[in-house]
């Protein structure tokens, strides 16, 4: 019971968390470099990483779709949607299969992470915009991922130093992700 | 108590494997467009629409010795193309002036059936020209 | 560490070369004046440009079309020898028309349009019409007995006219004064009425390519071409065969039959008018070599030109040889007109 209680605030607190940081992301000029209308740098993935290692994959996805569909709503902007949806979602599968692997650090799995919410933005691209130009442009992301990804993931990490003696991480953090 | 760690917090070489893989796949794709955008230039293409619409887009040096292509339903223009020339071979229009155009072999040049507007043009290959007069 | 980060940097940089590209030119294809229609623009605004040049395209075609019902030129060949009303655009063009006819003798004739059906060219029904019907249609074409007065044509008795034969022309006028109008480069040509802009991207002169008539294939040259209109008329371009013999779409308006003269292709370039040049390749290819030449050294009109014989050889005026590059894989004398 307390620890339903528990996992469900850590789910809102976190998709907040997630929220917040869409939002702050938007005011990095990356379409500016990447003339990708739409163009995220993905730091919501911190969320992400974090929810898959603690609260396992069931509640980040819920996270993952709940601040997707707020923080389009919230920006008024339904179009964004489609690419944090994408985004986020390439991002999410691609780390729960690199999870899987026990020798890969949290840098691993984010940038692993990175690498495929940027796959997911350019098809996203390329649905929205109805010709196959986007593409053009994965390369450069895709080596940008390494950055935005070893970010993400030092931060996640900040994370779990953060929480590590945290009440709220002390009852859910032994649940079951192995 | 601390609880086990859920998850590495430290970089590991493993992590440099996905970097390096993930670099891989950069400069592959970014060196696969670069090659296509290279040779797409190259080569002679001939462009056939009917109707403003284009219907079909076929390298020259892709044909094998001969191929016809048949435009409209029911055909209307069937276009007859070689490596490294193309015409109108039949036409239902009465004049039959696109036929009698014959051969066309340089980017630029176009072959047209006006009554059942069909154009057939040649682009790309290394053009030094803009645009034909009297074509 | 680090040196992995500097590697990343340096292939992202590397890498986000492939993102550059040129900006590409835009272009629009449309039929109309019962031809092909192309335009291209390669620096400016292109999507309102080319939408406009369509629509100013269509606007003409309604206004000069014979085929179309409620034209003005149709208005004006239904009117019988009554006067007609028409917008001052189409008087314009007419009276240039006149005027272009009096210049040449005749060779270039709006008038010639009941000869033009006689052969079913207007209806692309081909067909030889006896010496009868064209005695009978001859004395019509005269554009002498054309009347202006202001927006107001009377055409005389039994005649008829189409604008064909210089209303592509003046669409290339209207098109570079658009052009001109949105600051833009780029070419345009309108069923082989050629336009090309001050200069390309990169300053050089456009590269005008002119068709080889004995060769569908190649070229006769390359004009290197900037701010100039040109059109080439040819037999070669529309023509059918009855009973073994060729007839093509340039009549003789003294004649009424193809012209005969000894050109195969006629090129008039012009730096003032599209009108011009379309008229006058007309009137050139009408006329053959030794009037045509003639007519120029005249200066009468300014243009230059260049003529294909039908003995091998190809005439260029001064103005031009300069800018004409010839194509190597052909068997044409080359000659300097003077």
């Amino acid at each position: 019971m307390q620890n339903s209680t528990r996992r469900l605030t850590l789910c809102a607190i976190l998709t907040a968390l997630a929220l917040s940081l869409s939002y702050m992301e938007q005011f990095f000029p990356l379409s500016l470099i990447i003339p990708l209308p739409g163009i995220k740098l993905g730091l919501a993935n911190i969320v992400t990483v974090f929810a898959l290692c603690t609260l396992g994959a069931p509640s980040a996805c819920t996270i993952l779709i709940a601040r997707c569909l707020l923080g389009a709503l919230f920006a008024g902007n339904m179009n964004a949607l489609i690419f944090s949806l994408l985004g986020g979602i390439s991002a999410l599968l691609v780390e729960i299969l690199l999870l899987h692997n026990r020798r890969l650090s949290l840098y691993g799995v984010s940038i692993g992470g990175a690498a495929a919410h940027n796959i997911g933005q350019v098809a996203a691209a390329v649905l929205t915009l109805g010709n196959t130009a986007p593409v053009a442009y994965l390369p450069l992301l895709l080596g940008v991922s390494l950055f935005t990804g070893s970010l993400t993931g030092f931060i996640a990490g900040l994370l779990f130093y953060a929480l590590h003696n945290n009440s709220l991480m002390k009852s859910s953090g032994n649940s079951s992700k192995s | 108590m601390s609880t086990k760690p859920l998850i590495k917090l430290k970089p590991t070489l493993w992590d440099g494997a996905v970097a390096v893989a993930i670099l891989a796949l950069a400069v592959g794709l970014g060196a696969f467009m670069w090659h296509q955008s290279q040779t797409a230039g190259d080569h002679l293409t001939c462009v056939i629409s009917w109707d403003g619409q284009v219907v079909q887009t076929v390298e020259l040096s892709k044909v094998e010795k001969y191929m016809t292509v048949s435009v409209g339903k029911p055909t209307v223009c069937v276009v007859e193309l070689m490596p490294n020339q193309v015409r109108m071979k039949s036409s239902d229009c009465a004049s039959q002036a696109c036929v009698h155009t014959g051969w066309i072999s340089r980017a630029g040049q176009s072959i047209v059936c006006l009554p059942n507007r069909v154009v057939v043009e040649l682009t790309g290959g290394t053009s030094d020209v803009d645009v034909v007069l009297g074509g | 560490m680090k040196r992995l980060i500097t590697l990343c940097l340096a292939l992202v940089l590397a890498l986000s070369l492939t993102a550059c590209g040129q900006a590409k030119p835009q272009s629009a294809e449309i039929f109309a004046m019962d031809t092909i229609m192309d335009f291209t623009v390669t620096s400016g605004d292109a999507e309102p440009l080319l939408s406009e040049a369509q629509k100013q395209i269509y606007r003409l075609e309604n206004l000069l079309s014979r085929t179309r019902e409620d034209s003005d030129v149709s208005r004006i060949n239904l009117g019988g020898i009554q006067p007609v009303d028409v917008s001052q655009e189409t008087a314009d063009l007419l009276q240039k028309a006149v005027d272009y006819s009096a210049l040449t003798d005749g060779a270039f004739d709006v008038t010639i349009a009941p000869v033009m059906s006689a052969w079913g060219f207007t209806k692309d029904e081909q067909r030889v019409p006896s010496q009868t019907e064209l005695d009978a249609l001859l004395p019509t074409v005269d554009s002498g007995q054309i009347i202006l007065n202001g927006p107001t044509v009377t055409l005389g008795s039994g005649q008829l006219i189409d604008l064909g034969g210089i209303a592509k022309g003046y669409a290339s006028d209207r098109m570079a004064a658009l052009y001109q109008q949105y600051n833009a480069a780029g070419f345009v040509s309108l069923g082989g009425n050629v336009w090309v802009s001050a200069a390309k991207p990169d300053g050089s002169p456009w590269s005008v390519a002119i068709q080889d008539p004995n060769n569908s294939a190649g070229y006769l040259g390359i004009l290197h071409l900037s701010d100039t209109f040109s059109v080439t008329s040819g037999g070669y371009q529309r023509n059918f065969t009855q009973n073994g013999k060729t007839y093509h779409h340039i009549i003789d308006p003294q004649t009424g039959y193809p012209a005969d003269n000894g050109l195969i292709s006629v090129t008039i370039i012009s730096s003032q008018s599209g009108t011009l040049c379309d008229a006058l390749s007309t009137a050139m290819f009408v006329m053959g070599e030794e009037e045509a030449t003639d007519f120029w050294r005249s200066g009468v009109c300014t243009f230059e030109m260049v003529l294909v014989t039908d003995d091998g050889r190809v005439l260029l005026t001064p103005g031009v040889a300069d800018h004409f590059e010839s194509s190597e894989d052909n068997d044409y004398v080359y000659e300097t007109i003077n």
